[in-house]
């Protein structure tokens, strides 16, 4: 192909270009251009012109977009395999993993008319597999004993091809249990309540020596029949000192903003921090805020301001109470055990119920 | 003109007045240094907006620029120019990338193709490095015929330049760059989707 050839089907198609599509076909008649195969080619060029818009804008922002992501993260796309599943797409992307819907293979396709395919949330850490395996090793073997109504399932876990930690868990088709209780307003009695099974799942852990260590609303997720499942055991350790936590480098691995005092100092892993977590959990579905870190100073009448339910003064200095006490700053100050706070609820929930309901 | 250039230095301005004036040997000069720049930059910010969509291109060129020209030497003209070199870069640190991850998937060495860091820190999608691979063939022969189109497509597409700065860096009109952009991209799709 020649430049002047080229060139020719430049300018007509540039000339074109500044008509709208219905007179194509005239500016061409009126070019005064002659050669079949030119006139064809600024045919074809026209014809596509919208298409190549689309194309290259959609190009464009998906270069933008993978490069955006942290230079650990490691985007895999739909159709991707990772263990015995298929991806499907992402639930949610964070700083530390990216979380994929999946779908098990099936070996034989003939066979599964009746059942359906089995659907899965994998999650990929964000960290390439160094150090920490061994432990992660240790600490998933724990976690696939873990079968419990309110905590989501382990099916698989493992290393990608592209050398990153992976865990296929039970998908659960809820909201985080901040966005739920926005959605559905649910009363305080209704929050207690999904507080008493995240108290459920997180003693049932501990009886299994896990510590949860980042227990936030997005990691507790509530299902179409209001089921609490507590989700992301990715950072959770064995309070053992031949097994260490796996760390990343920088310390503490869970969200600050849920932290207890001494994860934030980077001491040990505790169950008491655990205790702390459900707390702060509890204060935001009940308060609609986080404490500020002087919490322990402030009475709790301050600390009720923020619920718009009228409570009645006693029921309100219990719940007081009991946040206070889960918020020490000290653990040694906190409930003994989960199961301990969980029985305080469970009290003031007996106690404050309205009759025959 | 000094053999070495200075990163922080003013040789980069001299430099850049050469590749205004359209002298290839100070482009290709330049290309290398800008492109480890850019690399590092784009490292950088990444870290900067690690819980954020909002990383460009855009932001790592213009992050890089300022970082090079640091001396204030730098006019508009110049500016103009970077970019224009930075595009350059920028197209060759995608399809590096995209190599990178062509080899991955069938089974090769990455190691072998990784030149810099960079690639193993950009991670495009199978779908988005397929694409930008067959896009650099197709430009690659737009380059040959007409090599004005191929640049606007550089700065444009790869350097995520706005017409304005697009036609500053190539010293032609907006209109033209506007022009020149939409016949480049309907080509190149053309060509890449002819049997």
């Amino acid at each position: 192909m020649t430049r002047d050839y080229q060139e020719k089907v430049f300018r007509l198609f540039g000339v074109c270009s500044e008509f709208p599509p219905g007179n194509w076909e005239e500016v061409l008649s009126c070019s005064g251009e002659t050669d079949k195969k030119i006139l064809a080619d600024v045919k074809t060029l026209l014809s596509n012109r919208e298409k190549a818009g689309i194309f290259f804008d959609s190009l464009g922002s998906r270069i933008e977009k993978e490069m955006s992501v942290p230079e650990y993260q490691h985007i895999y796309s739909e159709g991707d395999r990772i263990g015995n599943f298929i991806l499907k797409g992402i639930i949610r992307r964070g700083g530390m993993a990216i979380v994929y819907l999946a779908e098990k293979i099936v070996n034989n396709p003939g066979r599964s008319t009746d059942t359906k395919n089995q659907v899965a949330a994998i999650k990929v850490m964000s960290c390439h597999a160094g150090n920490p395996w061994t432990s992660f090793r240790k600490e998933q073997k724990l976690l696939s004993e873990i079968k419990h109504p309110n905590v989501a399932a382990l099916y698989d876990y493992g290393i990608t091809r592209e050398g990153l930690l992976y865990i296929i868990m039970e998908y659960v088709d809820g909201l985080a249990v901040d966005s739920y209780c926005e959605k559905y307003g649910p009363d305080i009695l209704h929050r207690l309540k999904l507080i008493i099974q995240v108290c459920d799942a997180i003693q049932y852990s501990h009886d299994k020596q896990i510590i949860h260590q980042d227990i936030k609303p997005a990691n507790i997720l509530v299902d179409k029949m209001m089921q609490v499942k507590v989700i992301d055991f990715g950072i959770s350790a064995v309070p053992d000192e031949s097994v260490n936590p796996p760390r990343t480098g920088s310390g503490f691995q869970g969200t600050i903003s849920y932290a207890s005092p001494e994860q934030l100092k980077g001491s040990t892993p505790s169950y008491s921090s655990d205790i702390f977590q459900i707390g702060m959990v509890m204060h935001k579905l009940i308060t609609g805020t986080l404490p500020r870190t002087d919490f322990e100073g402030r009475s709790c009448n301050v600390l009720m301001k923020h619920s718009r339910e009228k409570l009645s003064h006693c029921f309100r200095k219990e719940l007081g109470d009991i946040l206070k006490r889960s918020l020490s700053a000290e653990p040694g100050k906190r409930h003994q055990t989960v199961s301990a706070l969980k029985y305080d609820i469970q009290k003031m929930i007996d106690r404050h119920k309205p009759p025959s309901t | 003109m000094a053999e070495n250039i200075d990163a922080g230095g003013k040789d980069i301005t001299l430099y850049l007045e050469e590749v205004g004036r359209g002298n290839k040997n100070a482009l290709d000069k330049l290309l290398p240094v800008v492109y480890k720049e850019l690399c590092k930059n784009a490292h950088n910010l990444r870290f900067r907006f690690y819980n954020l969509d909002t990383l460009n291109t855009t932001a790592i060129v213009h992050e890089t620029y300022i970082k090079l020209l640091r001396t204030g030497s730098g006019n508009f003209k110049n500016r103009a120019h970077f970019y224009f070199v930075a595009s350059k870069a920028m197209r060759q640190i995608l399809i590096n990338a995209s190599l990178r991850k062509k080899t991955i998937r069938k089974g090769g060495d990455a190691k072998l193709l990784s030149v810099d860091d960079i690639h193993n820190n950009i991670q495009l999608s199978d779908q988005t490095s397929d694409e930008l691979l067959v896009v650099n063939d197709a430009l690659e022969i737009l380059e040959d015929t007409n090599e004005r189109h191929a640049r606007v497509v550089e700065c444009r597409f790869f350097g995520g330049m706005s017409v304005e700065e697009t036609a500053a860096a190539l010293d032609i009109s907006p209109s033209t760059v506007k022009r020149s952009w939409s016949i480049a991209r309907t080509w190149l799709y053309t060509f890449m989707n002819s049997p």
